[in-house]
């Protein structure tokens, strides 16, 4: 994501060549794009900046978890007749990341998805995958927070539901809302910065569909409004903790 | 109206004695090497006698097996200066283009060139060592930031790449400083925020670096624009790499210099290679000069392993921009002896003895050669700097050291993490950094 101002013309170019045309004409194209942190690559190389995407009409933004569903979705986003920004997580081409940087290093082999099936297949956009189910709390999560939360959850004992969202537009509000409707209690957690960031959006869309489900404010653990440091990395990148102290504060009151 | 605000710019003098720049045409210069007279070669037939030297020809047989399309292109446009290419071996720098410095002034550009050297060996050594994460060599370019450095004042605004941070050199920043930036421990003064290796540096009006290639063009172009708005006679100077011209910030950047004509120094480093792409991708069939004579700004090339040339041709630009004449474009022709970065390994996609086969040679040994040969120099001499520049940047690594290490710190206090987003602390931040524990 260091070539932000390139890669903003070229998807306002991609995003206002399709209306312009009155839809006579496509734009079928798919932007690859490595993003996020965790690998010690300062302001520069760890920015998450799906949100900027998601903030401009004609676009699709994907964010895959992991090998299987990179390349179902990535088949789909190039079969797509819109355009489609494809972010791929940076700390994840090597394995899964937990959000411990002392933690050794994992491998995609010893992983679920970590497998992937070398024929053609497809996953659709828009459809969110439960990595895990459960009724005390939802869990919203994208690209590599999805590992972090799933550990988290492991860790603290809670018996949440983690929903990996696979792609934020189009987004899959059907899943989201029937899972905190039975749940009555959510939190979002994204590696981009908080304001303006992906998780107003969805926090915003379930108070909208699930008001009178909720036993609790949604929260949002999400990294802080400071560009991305290089020597406090780990002080910056949502830990495990923070989730879980998350967690804990929408189940037992603010 | 712009145009009249820099007409207003004043006259300074900074002429550099014996040169009447005036007399000298950049136009003439654009498709030839401008350099110095002792370091004259050529391309065709160097003849013998000169250490590390090849036949340009012999260099594209070389590179025919491997590299073909690259060097096909270096031997296309280095065979187009002919006209200028006259070797003479005695070392000595004649020409129009002869700045005239003094011995003293050589010297010490000859000490920051192998001051930047020692530096670059000592932190290549300590990121093998697991030290720092990453590191950029100057190797072989260490006359760019230098000598031009050297050409400029201090007033003078610089917007770097990454390759040149010898410009910090020049205007006396501490190694240590340098060292500690790039650890980012407790002493770098971009408190652990950037990547190592972009450095920042207000005192010095070193810019600080980006990633992003290119994007230092334009805005060395609206700095200069400001200074003259002002009426200041202070010069903007800015470098980018040859691959980073096929951007579009080098255009949009080169446009608005054509247009409103700031005092800027515009200088594509031309160092062969774009990490592993040659420069002929980017240029296409004509030199990175022309791109800026296209824009109808006066475009020079030179050679960029020559020290006193290279000074020559920046103190006409900024005398130029000084006097209220407007941009200027400089191809630095020049050679990257190393790997892009501690993260590249060059010999995948070029022979792994190309750099000591450059034609051009290496600047150090050139006006190491040049100083012995007035009579200003000696080996001896050189080889005592050496082991004395060793020993120095051992002893400053250590120093920095005790500011902190990236593994075990100290690094920046952890409650800076939320200073400087803004000039004050606005309460959402204050929120955040409260829920941070501070």
């Amino acid at each position: 994501m260091w070539q932000f101002s390139a890669k903003m013309s070229a998807t306002s170019a991609a995003s206002s060549a399709a209306p312009r045309v009155c839809r006579e004409r496509f734009a079928p194209v798919t932007l690859r794009s490595p993003c996020g942190g965790g690998i010690r690559g300062g302001l520069w190389h760890s920015q998450s900046p799906e949100a900027y995407y998601t903030h401009t009409p004609g676009l699709k933004v994907v964010v895959p978890s992991t090998p299987r569903d990179a390349k179902g979705l990535l088949l789909t986003a190039i079969e797509d007749d819109d355009p489609v920004i494809f972010f791929e997580p940076k700390r994840l081409y090597n394995g899964p990341f937990a959000g411990d940087p002392k933690a050794p290093a994992q491998k995609w082999e010893s992983h679920i998805k970590g497998q992937v099936d070398e024929a053609y297949f497809t996953i659709p956009l828009g459809l969110a995958e439960t990595v895990k189910t459960g009724t005390e709390v939802t869990v919203l999560a994208y690209g590599t927070m999805v590992h972090v939360c799933d550990a988290a959850i492991k860790h603290s004992g809670i018996d949440a539901e983690l929903i990996d969202l696979r792609s934020l537009l189009p987004l899959d509000l059907e899943a989201i809302t029937r899972s905190v409707c039975k749940t009555g209690r959510c939190v979002v957690v994204h590696e981009a910065t908080r304001t303006s960031g992906f998780g107003a959006e969805l926090v915003a869309q379930i108070q909208e569909e699930c008001f009178y489900s909720l036993e609790a404010p949604v929260l949002r653990v999400t990294g802080w409004d400071t560009p991305y440091p290089h020597a406090l990395e780990w002080d910056y990148f949502v830990s495990q903790e923070r989730v879980i102290e998350a967690l804990r504060a929408v189940l037992n009151g603010l | 109206m712009s145009h009249i605000a820099f007409c207003q710019i004043k006259y300074s003098s900074i002429g550099v004695a014996g040169i009447n720049y005036a007399q000298l045409d950049p136009f003439a210069y654009t498709r030839r090497i401008i350099n110095s007279g002792d370091l004259r070669y050529s391309w065709e037939v160097p003849r013998t006698g000169y250490p590390g030297r090849v036949n340009i020809s012999s260099l594209t047989s070389v590179a025919e097996t491997t590299l073909k399309p690259a060097f096909q292109h270096n031997a296309d446009s280095l065979n187009k200066n002919d006209d200028t290419c006259q070797r003479q071996d005695d070392h000595r720098a004649v020409g129009p283009w002869d700045p005239k410095l003094s011995p003293a002034s050589l010297r010490r550009g000859l000490k920051l060139m192998m001051t930047q050297r020692s530096l670059d060996e000592r932190m290549e050594a300590m990121q093998r060592q697991g030290r720092l994460s990453f590191y950029v060599k100057s190797s072989g370019e260490e006359a760019v930031a230098i000598a031009q450095g050297m050409a400029l004042e201090d007033r003078d605004i610089l917007f770097p790449s990454y390759r040149q941070p010898g410009l910090q050199l020049v205007r006396g920043r501490s190694v240590v400083d340098m060292m500690c930036q790039y650890i980012t421990n407790s002493r770098d003064n971009n408190k652990g925020r950037q990547i190592p290796g972009h450095y920042n540096w207000n005192e010095g009006n070193f810019v600080s670096v980006s990633s992003p290639v290119g994007t230092q063009f334009p805005q060395a172009v609206g700095c200069a624009m400001a200074s003259a708005s002002r009426g200041e006679d202070t010069v903007t100077a800015t470098w980018i790499g040859d691959g980073a011209t096929a951007e579009g910030d080098f255009h949009n950047a080169i446009v608005f210099a054509a247009a409103y004509r700031p005092p800027v120094i515009l200088n594509v480093v031309n160092n062969q290679w774009a990490i592993s792409t040659p420069q002929s991708f980017a240029r296409g069939s004509a030199t990175f000069a022309a791109r800026g004579l296209g824009y109808d700004i006066p475009s020079l090339r030179v050679d960029g392993n020559d020290f006193p040339a290279l000074f020559s041709v920046t103190a006409w630009a900024a005398e130029r921009a000084r006097r209220g004449g407007g941009p200027s474009l400089i191809e630095v022709f020049t050679y990257r002896a190393g790997p892009h970065s501690t993260s590249d390994d060059p010999s995948g996609y070029r022979p792994r003895d190309e750099a000591a086969h450059w034609p051009l040679g290496d600047p150090i040994e050139r006006l190491k050669t040049h100083l012995i040969q007035r009579g200003e120099w000696s080996q001896s001499r050189h080889t005592q700097l050496q082991a004395q520049l060793k020993a120095e940047m051992s002893a400053r690594y250590k120093e920095a050291e005790s500011y902190g290490t990236l593994k075990d710190g100290p690094l920046a206090p952890k409650s800076t993490l939320f200073d400087d987003v803004y000039k004050a602390l606005p309460p959402h931040l204050r929120k955040q950094r409260q829920a941070f524990g501070y």
